[in-house]
């Protein structure tokens, strides 16, 4: 809605709200205060009527003292004046005096002398006779006059006709007694008589013959609620006239006449036409001057405020962008308020139209960057050896490159059929949702080795390097994952370790080997020196056979070094693997027999020796150097380290496609902490004692076999024994 | 005289460094391995234990822990006479308590001045 029409709305709201609120108040006040008015008005009236019939009766009272009063009349009640009648009593002085009836009652309170006439024909008339049943000795009437002196009122005197009375005693002139009879004077209530006292009144009523209560203009219920002046009864017939009614009783107290007074309501219908004046007025004021109002309105603010608005409308589609703001009020105000705002508006329009044409050429650039990157992002994605791939937030891959295509064996683009998960084998998962809860978490790359999982199922070392994209907001979005197949630096990596390892332990051994070579050639050493020492220094005091003794452990000591040397150099050929092998077939049960000879020759047979062989004998390919030197080496050993007198078992066994040869003592056995080091260069049981030995013995016995193919095995309990067993593999040739 | 146990299990250097020890004018006492050594430690009180380490059963830091757990040997200057040329030997050795530490082979010279010097 408008301005226009809402401000048009109030007025018309306004003027009606003025009008019935002046309604109600003209209605509840002014016309209430009326009736009120119009009311005492009529009391007044009735008040007046009622007071013009007292008056009436008091004047004849007045009339009937002077005349009653009077010495001619006192005397003529006794006879003592004739001419009375003819002096005082003519038609002249009834019509004068206003009076119909004059009655003179003796004191017998019998009818002496009457005079009635029509006043308005100017004729004697005869004593009503009805008048008569009012006047007998001892009537009511008399006796009230007798014993109040005077009496007014109305009475009956011919059927519904009422006539004023009053009457006194008839004394002297100064009011004395004893009363002579008593002066009635009557005076007709009539037509005629209402005629004049209305005129005279200005009064317009009526009167109804209270017996009946016929022809009264409205219902009067009972007389006696009307019959005194205070109650009368006023009845609102229309709105141009009130009636009031009053009641008048006789001289006997019974209902006699009722007076009907019409009052025009000039009050109310007065007060109506003020109204509707009044009314007419304030609408046609109001309307003039809402329209006055409405035009000034119009003039000064809605026109004005219409014009801003349309402006103000036409500002986005008008380069103006300027309202019109004349004057120094409010509107004008707001105007320049509006053009200032404009202004600044327009200069932040052209800063911006600025920064937007910068953000433009930048919008532009950055996109020709991106595109660059992209192609960049593009060029690494298919040009790495190295599988790559984006994931969304719940793990499904939602971009590969080439080498992942490769990498995980896919005929085709496996882009958001796959998750993160589907690329790891089922032992590989746990540890991978670790590394990605972790990466989520912290937002920092991780690297994780896994077992990848093809397409078809193989797998592979892989080492993924995880990374998350975050969103604007800062919050995870999904990840980035590159995987590298490691098998090939795994296995890379193992011969490493591998050879790492074998270079320890040949560093070890090579140190333990130089420890262990450095401790044994130092104490035969020593034995010479000692020895050479006290040749050298205490020559003299030696005897010829302790001199020899020491020649001969010199002796010893350099065979045994030479020994020693031998066994080194022995074994440092056969780990440079340019021993002597020379294999023929040879008669293995005939070379195990000389072995045995030998050794039981060389030990001056300290021990018992049993050899057995078993299974069908066949010539065997071996270097019989080597076999004879490792079958010797065992032997010696288990004499060596077996008691005097004890049992060296020798067997021989020829498998199907093997030989075995077991040598068995009865020996100190080899302690277990020392099983481990057994076949190593320089390494003596603890348990050995003074027993000869360099330590070399089994490790070139166990250099000699393998060349062979074969391999040594041991069974030992210490103090109980040893079993060396050799295998030789039978070649065929 | 001095008495100077001598506990080696290489029996032809046991004989010769008791035989030195003799010509020199000290009393030398021979055993052939650690066990007897201790147990002629114990018995004899020397005032000198010449001992080797490599040897089997007990070996010479076991001997020199034994003697110095007795408040008798505890005092009883050592001299370690071994073929172990190792640092950490030597420094394991030191520790220990002993006095000396003479790797094989030896010059007679030194171990006659060191043995000297240890007993006064």
């Amino acid at each position: 809605m408008s301005i226009r029409k809402k401000a048009a709305l109030l007025m018309t709201i306004i003027l009606v709200s003025v009008l019935v609120i002046q309604y109600l108040l003209i209605n509840s006040v002014l016309l209430a205060t009326f009736d009120d008015l119009e009311n005492e008005e009529v009391q007044e009236d009735i008040q007046r009527t009622s007071n013009i019939l007292a008056d009436e009766l008091s004047d004849m009272e007045k009339t009937a003292k002077d005349w009653g009063h009077w010495n001619d009349t006192y005397n003529f009640m006794v006879g003592t004046n004739d001419t009375y009648v003819e002096d005082n009593l003519t038609v002249d002085t009834l019509t004068n005096l206003d009076l119909n009836v004059m009655a003179y009652i003796n004191l017998d309170d019998v009818l002496k002398y009457a005079m009635v006439i029509d006043l308005e024909q100017g004729e004697f008339q005869a004593f009503p006779a009805t008048l008569m049943d009012h006047i007998y000795p001892d009537s009511n009437l008399l006796a009230v006059v007798r014993e109040n002196s005077t009496l007014t009122g109305l009475i009956e005197f011919e059927p519904q006709q009422y006539m004023l009375v009053a009457a006194v005693q008839i004394l002297k002139n100064d009011v004395t007694g004893p009363s002579n009879g008593i002066l009635i004077l009557g005076r007709y209530l009539n037509e005629a008589r209402l005629n004049t006292l209305t005129r005279s009144a200005r009064l317009n009523f009526e009167w109804y013959a209270a017996q009946t209560m016929q022809g009264l203009k409205t219902e009067v219920n009972q007389f006696t609620s009307i019959i005194t002046p205070q109650e009368a009864q006023i009845i609102y017939v229309n709105e141009d006239v009130n009636f009031g009614y009053i009641g008048l009783t006789d001289i006997y107290g019974e209902p006699a006449i009722i007076l009907e007074l019409q009052s025009p309501r000039h009050i109310y219908n007065h007060g109506r036409h003020t109204f509707l004046v009044l009314s007419s007025l304030t609408l046609i004021i109001g309307f003039v001057a809402s329209i006055l109002a409405l035009y000034m309105l119009e003039k000064l603010i809605l026109a004005r405020l219409s014009t801003l608005s349309h402006e103000v409308s036409q500002i986005p589609d008008s380069s103006m962008a300027q309202v019109t703001a004349q004057g120094n009020d409010e509107i004008s105000r707001l105007g320049i308020v509006i053009n200032k705002m404009l202004r600044s508006l327009q200069q932040s329009k052209e800063a911006l139209n600025l920064v937007n044409h910068s953000l433009e050429q930048k919008v532009v650039e950055r996109t020709k960057q991106l595109e660059e990157s992209i192609g960049h992002f593009e060029a690494i994605l298919n040009s790495s050896s190295d599988a790559l791939i984006t994931t969304n937030d719940d793990g499904t891959i939602t971009q590969t490159n080439p080498a992942f295509i490769k990498m995980f064996n896919y005929s085709i683009d496996p882009t958001r059929k796959l998750e993160v998960w589907d690329i790891v084998s089922p032992d590989s998962l746990a540890v991978l949702q670790q590394k990605i809860e972790y990466t989520v978490k912290d937002q920092k790359p991780r690297r994780v080795d896994v077992t990848a999982s093809r397409q078809d199922g193989t797998t592979f070392s892989a080492e993924i390097a995880l990374s998350v994209l975050v969103n604007g907001d800062g919050e995870v979005s999904g990840g980035v994952a590159s995987i590298r197949d490691m098998s090939k630096q795994k296995q890379i990596e193992k011969n490493l370790r591998n050879a790492l390892a074998k270079e320890r332990e040949l560093l070890e051994l090579k140190t333990r080997f130089i420890s262990m070579a450095s401790h044994e050639f130092r104490t035969p050493l020593a034995i010479i020196q000692a020895s050479a020492d006290i040749v050298n220094h205490y020559y003299d005091q030696l005897t010829d056979a302790e001199r020899v003794e020491h020649y001969g452990k010199i002796q010893k000591q350099i065979e045994h070094m030479t020994d020693l040397l031998d066994q080194v150099l022995t074994m440092n050929r056969n780990e440079a693997t340019s021993i002597e092998y020379d294999p023929k077939e040879v008669n293995l049960d005939r070379l195990c027999h000389e072995i045995v000879d030998d050794v039981k020759m060389s030990t001056n047979v300290t021990h018992g020796y049993r050899y057995k062989s078993h299974g069908q004998g066949f010539p065997v390919s071996i270097d019989p150097k080597l076999i004879k030197g490792a079958i010797s080496n065992l032997l010696s050993n288990a004499v060596k380290y077996s008691p005097v007198g004890s049992i060296v078992d020798v067997m021989l066994c020829f498998e199907p496609h093997e030989v075995l040869i077991k040598i068995a003592d009865q020996g100190i056995g080899i302690p277990v902490e020392d099983q481990k080091y057994l076949f190593q260069p320089f390494h003596r049981a603890h348990n050995v004692g003074t027993a000869q030995g360099t330590g070399l013995g089994l490790a070139i016995t166990k250099q000699a076999i393998e060349l062979h193919g074969g391999g040594i095995t041991y069974e030992s309990q210490e103090n109980k024994g040893t079993t060396f067993t050799i295998t030789l593999p039978r070649i065929v040739k | 005289m001095t008495k100077i146990l001598v506990i080696e299990d290489e029996i032809p250097l046991l004989d010769s460094i008791l035989q030195l020890l003799r010509f020199s004018g000290y009393e030398g006492m021979g055993a052939p391995n650690g066990c007897i050594g201790l147990e002629m430690a114990f018995d004899i009180h020397p005032d000198l234990i010449i001992c080797d380490i490599r040897m089997p059963e007990v070996d010479g830091f076991d001997v020199i822990k034994a003697l110095n757990h007795n408040p008798n040997t505890a005092d009883i200057p050592f001299i370690f006479l071994t073929a172990k040329a190792d640092t950490v030997d030597r420094e394991l050795g030191e520790q220990l308590g002993a006095s000396a530490y003479i790797t094989k082979p030896f010059v007679h010279n030194d171990l006659l001045s060191t043995i000297s010097s240890c007993v006064g």
